[in-house]
């Protein structure tokens, strides 16, 4: 079971996550995510993450608010039950797509960023660089972790 | 060697998130660290030596985030952990109506 004090702090946060891989090497990088009784993320499409994500299918998730020591956050150690991509997957989560960005973060779906999209779909300078469409839909079950609230104490617990 | 640019745009941040392996999950830890032109330093933590990465970011996402990702090889040295770095990239913000020009020279420069 996950602790209802962290779900309460799901709801809660809205800084990025930082999300790890490992496959051949690791990689992490800030992430929009949403918790809806499994944990989600959403990767570019062709990023080294997916391919890590499909040679292993084990995460870590950390998550600290406001990206300071001292905030309220999370340690999670989970593993991809599912990922989908394409234009169906796109339509059939775009619920999940819209908390994700409006829950999240400071931004909510716009049709201003298809035009960044377009031009950053290659390039990685701009930390926004999917098309949608080519978006993985990242469904993660989480098995343990850490949290802790402004107190610092932190707990541990197995789902 | 790390990219002069990439020395000042590392002083945004005041702590990194350092990824190595456990068991074949990827680990985190929050850590203090400082860039040289080298390799970077990295004060605190118990870590496992081997491949790394070091993940810097603020805390925004779209428009609003910048990070940075240097992948390299860890070493323990005395009391600190070094990074041998072999691969780094960072992201810049943007504006919602224009291009930023710093993007586009990186990107027609190459």
């Amino acid at each position: 079971m996950i602790p209802k004090e962290l779900i309460t702090i799901f709801s809660q946060l809205r800084t990025p996550v930082i999300f790890a891989t490992y496959g051949n090497a690791p990689h992490a990088t800030p992430m929009n995510w949403n918790y809806d009784k499994y944990f989600w993320v959403s990767a570019a499409g062709g990023s080294k993450k997916v391919q890590n994500m499909r040679m292993n299918k084990k995460v870590c998730i950390a998550c600290l608010e406001g990206m300071q020591k001292k905030g309220r956050g999370f340690m999670l150690h989970g593993t991809i039950v599912n990922m989908e991509t394409g234009l169906l997957c796109l339509i059939k989560n775009i619920f999940i797509l819209r908390k994700m960005l409006s829950n999240k973060s400071t931004i909510g779906i716009s049709l201003k960023l298809l035009k960044f999209a377009l031009i950053y779909a290659k390039h990685p300078s701009v930390h926004y660089s999917a098309l949608p469409w080519k978006r993985y839909f990242i469904k993660i079950q989480i098995q343990r972790g850490s949290y802790w609230l402004k107190d610092g104490k932190k707990k541990e617990f197995i789902a | 060697m790390l990219p002069k640019e990439f020395i000042n745009y590392s002083k945004k941040f005041k702590f990194g998130f350092l990824v190595t392996s456990h068991r074949g999950y990827p680990l985190i830890e929050f850590v203090d660290f400082k860039v040289k032109l080298e390799d970077i330093t990295i004060n605190n933590g118990q870590l496992k030596e081997g491949k790394a990465c070091l993940v810097l970011a603020n805390d925004r996402y779209s428009e609003n985030s910048i990070m940075a990702n240097i992948l390299g090889d860890l070493i323990k040295d005395r009391r600190h952990y070094t990074l041998i770095p072999s691969k780094v990239f960072w992201t810049n913000s943007f504006s919602m109506n224009e291009y930023p020009k710093e993007i586009i020279n990186r990107w027609t420069n190459k």
